[in-house]
């Protein structure tokens, strides 16, 4: 089902939480709204789900308005943050509830009951209450029963955030097996930037009401729009700077930070304006024989996490958190070591304020 | 407008109608009985005299003292009796705790007029106590006077306060203590820096519902304070005086009485407001084990109190089937007479209090659900105004809302005093906060989402409402339609001013029986409203597994 937001906007009192915001969601595709927490992510999803009215614009599926429609009949199935489970109800009953509103009756329901909560791993558990599950069980049977009705979209609200991190790893590979099995439009609303780029197809990430970029996880980690969706898709270093030369041909742009001079790869530059050079912790490294944009730094600290190493360096005038393949049976440098740094001329972003 | 909004508007229709409900039963009569006040008896104009006379004149005076004397002594003495009574049963590990409770909670629900009934058939002129003392040549302290009333109220009232220190003590997670004792305080520091402070605010609205409770009661001052007048039972006196009355007194009376509670509660809701410790609470504080001799120490006392305060119940109901003639008893001498007066010459009384008490517990059973969702789901200004004229009749006396009621309907284009009607809307004005607050504890525990979800899978929102909201309500609403009715039969003050003729009820006749000594009918009809307002509670307790004076 094609879902098309058209200048959504919603105030609440002289808040506006909602501003005007224009997104196209594929037929059968993983889109995850993603920002803060307050930053109208919820308000947009739940205006979806009707249970708000937009102030301005208009909100389509499959090309047909919906706003006319109240809540019951939108036909859409959520996943509420808390699960919203019916305490009074068994678990067959909660998955049913949807289907009896609906008029499946019979050997029918009884199928598509059992059928949903086999696909969730909950056979066995039909006569349960929910007080009786864990919380990833519980999880199970709101994703059971916003499924088991074959809404057109799937929406779903920090359905993970109340399981401990590890469920909340395995639970999110889960919902991507049965979304794709099922090839049903979903819409998916979090904070957490990692789960974000482990499930969705497309991210559009929120912040104060408005939308700041629409794009795959790797093209908005490889080439965040500006320096709010890089600081909040993964940790990054900002150099700002001044640039110092563009060539509009090779699209090589040199700039100065401290006693040192880059050059690197950059979209569009103009000489003398502000530029703000964004690298991921792990495009910086030890610099080689052959390196070129080396500068030096200072090791002020350091944390051992496994597979990388993650060390606070004091260089440029500045400090930069620089992220190590932990090789050697984590040998790590130590805190007061001098070290020389380069980064790849084709690694940084430029990135706009 | 979709038609979720249209949601809305249904619930809108249902404020607005709970509002001018209220506004009619409540704010106007309270506002009519002001306004009379403040008008010359004499003259029929404005004047400000009544209240002057209040403070000026040595027997108004001396009322309004009384009555504030009176309360603040019966609450310094619950809260005496009611703190420890908590601490020793919720905390300690003491034999046969969870029964101390269940009793140590019942003199909440049972008549206060057939407590003090009790007290003179013990220590009275011709009490049982008095005269065995007597036969052994000791003389007993007078229970007639202000010790009377104040006993009374002591022993009835303490398990106001012993509920909610009680419910205090299980909200604060044992952690807090637990990180007191890391710190390096010593147990009995940690008591008194921790604990104590923390169920401070507990022990403060019991003491608020204590005095309230006190001050507002009309039998018990009436049945054994003798000459010792309270502002309650002279509102109620100049109300209906055969001298004509002065109802511009009446009002001025009940005004200054509405004042006093008023003023404290709002005092009371300020300083607990900022003092709420309440947590949410995984682990409630451990019950922890005492010396024996302490363990004994502390269980006679908590024994001792519920003994003092359940046994002179069990004196009524010796009474009801004991000879008597007049104020005499013949203790030893079984007799079914008093039993057949009520039970057979004038049963209707009895049918009286008990359609009465039904009507006005369905109507405010389906008002109080309304009005839970209303108040809990929609917060902000709509919503919290709707609480507080809901809760507004606990702090208006019985004996006063009769008399508002009474001094509105008599005349204009609607006539109810005089009629059974009157009674129910006075009841239902009573008592509905109770229900109230039962149902909205429950509702407060189902997320909005839960409601959200069922509307999302199909449901219309107002069916969604009876199908996920009202099944998990209905313990709330049970219990809270069981709290209204045994109250309701045990409701005194409002309808001894609002009650006439055929429409007596069981509490009248156990009133005027006192009052011309007629202690044998007394007692039977005393016997019949204790058995009717237990059994429906222990039955209660049994099937529901529910304590519902837990929500008083």
């Amino acid at each position: 089902m094609l879902v098309e937001l058209k200048g959504i906007v919603k105030k609440f009192g002289r808040n506006t939480v909602v501003n005007h915001v224009d997104l196209t969601i594929r037929d059968g595709e993983f889109f995850t709204l993603l920002g803060p927490s307050g930053c109208g992510k919820t308000t947009l999803l739940r205006m979806i789900a009707g249970f708000n009215d937009p102030d301005e614009g208009d909100i389509l599926f499959g090309g047909e308005s919906i706003l006319p429609f109240p809540a019951h009949r939108r036909d859409t199935g959520m996943v509420f943050q808390n699960y919203a489970l019916f305490p009074h109800l068994s678990v067959a009953e909660n998955v049913a509830y949807g289907l009896k509103a609906r008029g499946v009756k019979g050997r029918e329901m009884k199928e598509r009951v059992q059928a949903i909560l086999d696909a969730v791993q909950l056979g066995g558990m039909e006569s349960r209450y929910p007080r009786q599950l864990s919380g990833g069980q519980q999880q199970r049977v709101a994703l059971a029963r916003a499924l088991v009705i074959r809404p057109r979209v799937l929406l779903m609200d920090e359905p993970l955030s109340n399981l401990d991190a590890k469920l909340r790893v395995s639970m999110r590979e889960e919902i991507r097996r049965i979304q794709q099995s099922l090839g049903i439009t979903t819409i998916y609303v979090t904070h957490d930037q990692e789960e974000a780029m482990a499930v969705s197809d497309r991210i559009a990430i929120f912040y104060a009401g408005h939308l700041q970029q629409v794009a795959s996880p790797a093209a908005i980690y490889f080439s965040p729009a500006n320096r709010f969706t890089a600081e909040f898709m993964g940790s990054c270093n900002i150099l700002e700077t001044m640039c110092t030369g563009f060539d509009s041909e090779s699209r090589m742009a040199t700039a100065t930070v401290g006693d040192s001079t880059f050059s690197f790869h950059a979209d569009d530059a103009s000489v003398g304006a502000p530029l703000h050079i964004m690298l991921r912790p792990d495009w910086i490294g030890l610099a080689g024989p052959d390196s070129s944009n080396r500068f030096n730094g200072r090791i002020v600290d350091r944390m051992f996490l496994g597979e990388s190493i993650v060390y606070q360096v004091e260089a440029l005038g500045r400090a930069l958190r620089v992220d190590m393949p932990s090789l050697n049976r984590g040998e790590m440098l130590e805190p007061g070591a001098s070290v020389e740094l380069c980064f790849a001329p084709e690694s940084p972003v430029t990135v706009r304020a | 407008m979709n038609r979720f909004n249209r949601l809305f508007s249904v619930w809108n229709m249902v404020f607005l109608a709970a509002i001018i409900v209220l506004v009619l039963l409540v704010v106007y009569p309270m506002y009519s009985i002001f306004q009379a006040s403040l008008i010359s008896a004499d003259t029929g104009e404005f004047t400000w005299d009544n209240y002057l006379s209040i403070f000026t004149t040595r027997f108004y005076r001396r009322c309004l003292w009384n009555s504030i004397f009176l309360s603040g002594l019966a609450t310094v003495f619950s809260v005496i009796i009611g703190v420890p009574f908590a601490f020793f049963t919720t905390r300690y590990k003491l034999p046969h705790a969870g029964l101390l409770k269940t009793l140590g909670t019942l003199p909440l629900i049972l008549p206060t007029f057939i407590g003090a009934e009790a007290w003179l058939l013990l220590l009275g002129r011709n009490g049982i106590l008095t005269q065995l003392f007597h036969s052994i040549g000791l003389n007993t302290p007078s229970i007639y006077g202000w010790q009377g009333v104040v006993l009374v109220y002591t022993l009835q009232f303490f398990p106001f306060v012993f509920l909610m220190v009680s419910a205090a003590i299980n909200s604060v997670d044992r952690s807090l203590e637990e990180s007191a004792r890391n710190l390096g305080a010593s147990p009995w520091r940690v008591f008194r820096t921790v604990t104590l402070p923390v169920v401070t605010p507990a022990i403060a609205s019991g003491a608020l519902i204590v005095f309230c409770m006190s001050i507002e009661n009309f039998g018990v001052p009436t049945i054994i304070g003798n000459d010792y007048k309270v502002l309650a039972e002279q509102a109620y006196s100049e109300f209906v005086s055969e001298m004509g009355g002065n109802p511009s007194m009446a009002g001025a009376l009940s005004t200054v009485l509405v004042m006093v509670t008023l003023l404290l509660t709002v005092l009371q809701k300020l300083w607990v407001e900022r003092k709420n410790y309440a947590m949410s609470s995984l682990r409630p504080p451990e019950i922890q084990p005492l010396s024996p001799w302490r363990t004994r120490l502390a269980w006679l006392f908590c024994a001792g109190v519920v003994f003092v305060s359940l046994a002179p119940f069990a004196v009524v109901l010796v009474a009801a089937v004991t000879k008597t003639s007049g104020p005499v008893m013949y203790y030893g001498q079984f007799s079914l007479d008093n039993l057949a007066v009520a039970l057979q010459a004038a049963p209707r009384p009895i049918l009286n209090s008990f359609f009465l008490a039904t009507t006005a517990t369905v109507i405010g059973m389906f008002f109080g659900m309304a009005v839970s969702y209303i108040v809990v789901r929609r917060r902000g200004v709509a919503g919290y105004t709707l609480d507080l004229i809901m809760m507004l009749p606990l702090v208006i006396a019985g004996s006063v809302l009769g008399i508002a009621l009474a001094a509105t309907y008599n005349k204009g284009p609607v006539v109810l005093t005089g009629t059974w009607v009157i009674l129910v809307l006075a009841y239902f004005v009573r008592k509905t906060p109770f229900s109230v607050k039962t149902t909205s504890a429950l509702l407060h525990q189902i997320d909005a989402s839960v409601e959200e979800a069922s509307v999302n899978l199909g449901v219309p929102p107002l069916l969604s409402f009876m199908k996920v909201v009202v099944p998990v309500m209905l313990p709330g609403i049970i219990s809270g339609a069981i709290i209204m009715w045994v109250t309701t039969l045990a409701e005194l003050s409002s309808t001894i001013v609002l009650y006439y003729g055929p429409w007596s009820t069981m509490t009248v006749q156990v009133f005027q029986y006192i009052g011309s000594g007629d202690f044998g009918p007394a007692s039977a009809y005393g016997a019949i409203l204790i058995l009717s307002v237990i059994v429906p509670l222990f039955l209660l307790n049994r099937f529901l597994g529910r304590d519902p004076m837990q929500s008083l």
